[in-house]
């Protein structure tokens, strides 16, 4: 199968995990967003690891957590990650984790004015542009 | 211990798609040397959208050879009409290590379940040993 569409691919992009206990990815979201991100995907699981180690005190620690999944250009990583990190309390024990995935390339859905921002400034520098960076501005 | 015959490296392709629309994008990658496919419904949220927009979507994952996986993505970025769908995306990354994954090895017509719980009766193309192994998975699940 083959296609003749233009793909428009990101680079120098990340993906930042968190997981924290029902109830929180809605906290830990809206401090990413605060920090520049774009957009959020979360979907639940069941952590394992450390309610065993707990023994009774286990019942402290939700077992059904939430997955925060959040894309960022490398610019915002850092800034995102901490913002996320304090917002889920994550220096708590048995808060959560999280982490951050370097990605190999992404995609989205690029709004028209955004794309012809880009046009405009690779026709004036003549150089590849970060389409992520010009995103999260 | 693991060799190299029973892992390998590979890439991890995920996509963020509308709710219903993964099955349609998995039936129409059988022909392209996935390893392995797993579909999550996910609640998604884009700044693009709406502020408070929470939606409901499909999270298709597909792990693929790394000599395939260019253009898996590229076939899942048009088949998903990412670049059209605002809140939809997907992204690809390395996996150092996936084990092979394979399906037990069954005649078409099924196995008979008093063969698994017996695990004497002959079944044509199966061996007693490939018997055995569904039986103690049966009883495991």
């Amino acid at each position: 199968m083959s296609f003749q569409k233009e793909m428009t691919i990101l680079t120098e992009v990340s993906l930042i995990t968190c997981m924290v206990p029902r109830g929180q990815g809605n906290v830990v979201v809206e401090a990413a967003r605060g920090a520049g991100a774009q957009g959020a995907s979360i979907h639940y699981g069941r952590g394992a690891g450390v309610r065993e180690r707990l023994g009774l005190l286990s019942i402290t620690v939700d077992a059904e957590k939430e997955v925060v999944q959040i894309m960022v250009s490398k610019q915002q990583e850092e800034e995102v990650f901490t913002e996320m990190f304090i917002a889920g309390k994550l220096d708590t024990p048995g808060m959560g984790i999280i982490y951050v995935t370097p990605l190999e390339k992404a995609a989205t859905y690029i709004p028209p004015h955004v794309l012809e921002k880009i046009e405009q400034r690779r026709a004036k520098s003549h150089q590849k542009l970060n389409v992520a960076e010009v995103l999260s501005e | 211990m693991l060799n190299q015959d029973h892992c390998r490296p590979a890439k991890l392709i995920v996509c963020i798609l509308g709710r219903g629309a993964a099955q349609s994008i998995v039936e129409q990658l059988f022909d392209e040397n996935i390893l392995l496919t797993e579909t999550l419904v996910i609640r998604n949220q884009n700044a693009l959208v709406a502020e408070e927009a929470w939606q409901e979507m499909d999270m298709l994952k597909v792990i693929v050879e790394p000599q395939f996986a260019d253009h898996v993505f590229e076939l899942i970025y048009n088949l998903s009409a990412i670049e059209l769908e605002e809140g939809h995306y997907m992204y690809q990354h390395n996996v150092p290590w996936v084990t092979h994954f394979e399906l037990p090895k069954l005649p078409k017509e099924g196995v008979p379940i008093k063969a698994i719980e017996s695990g004497k009766v002959e079944v044509e193309g199966m061996t007693l040993e490939q018997l055995q192994t569904l039986r103690i998975r049966s009883k495991k699940g």
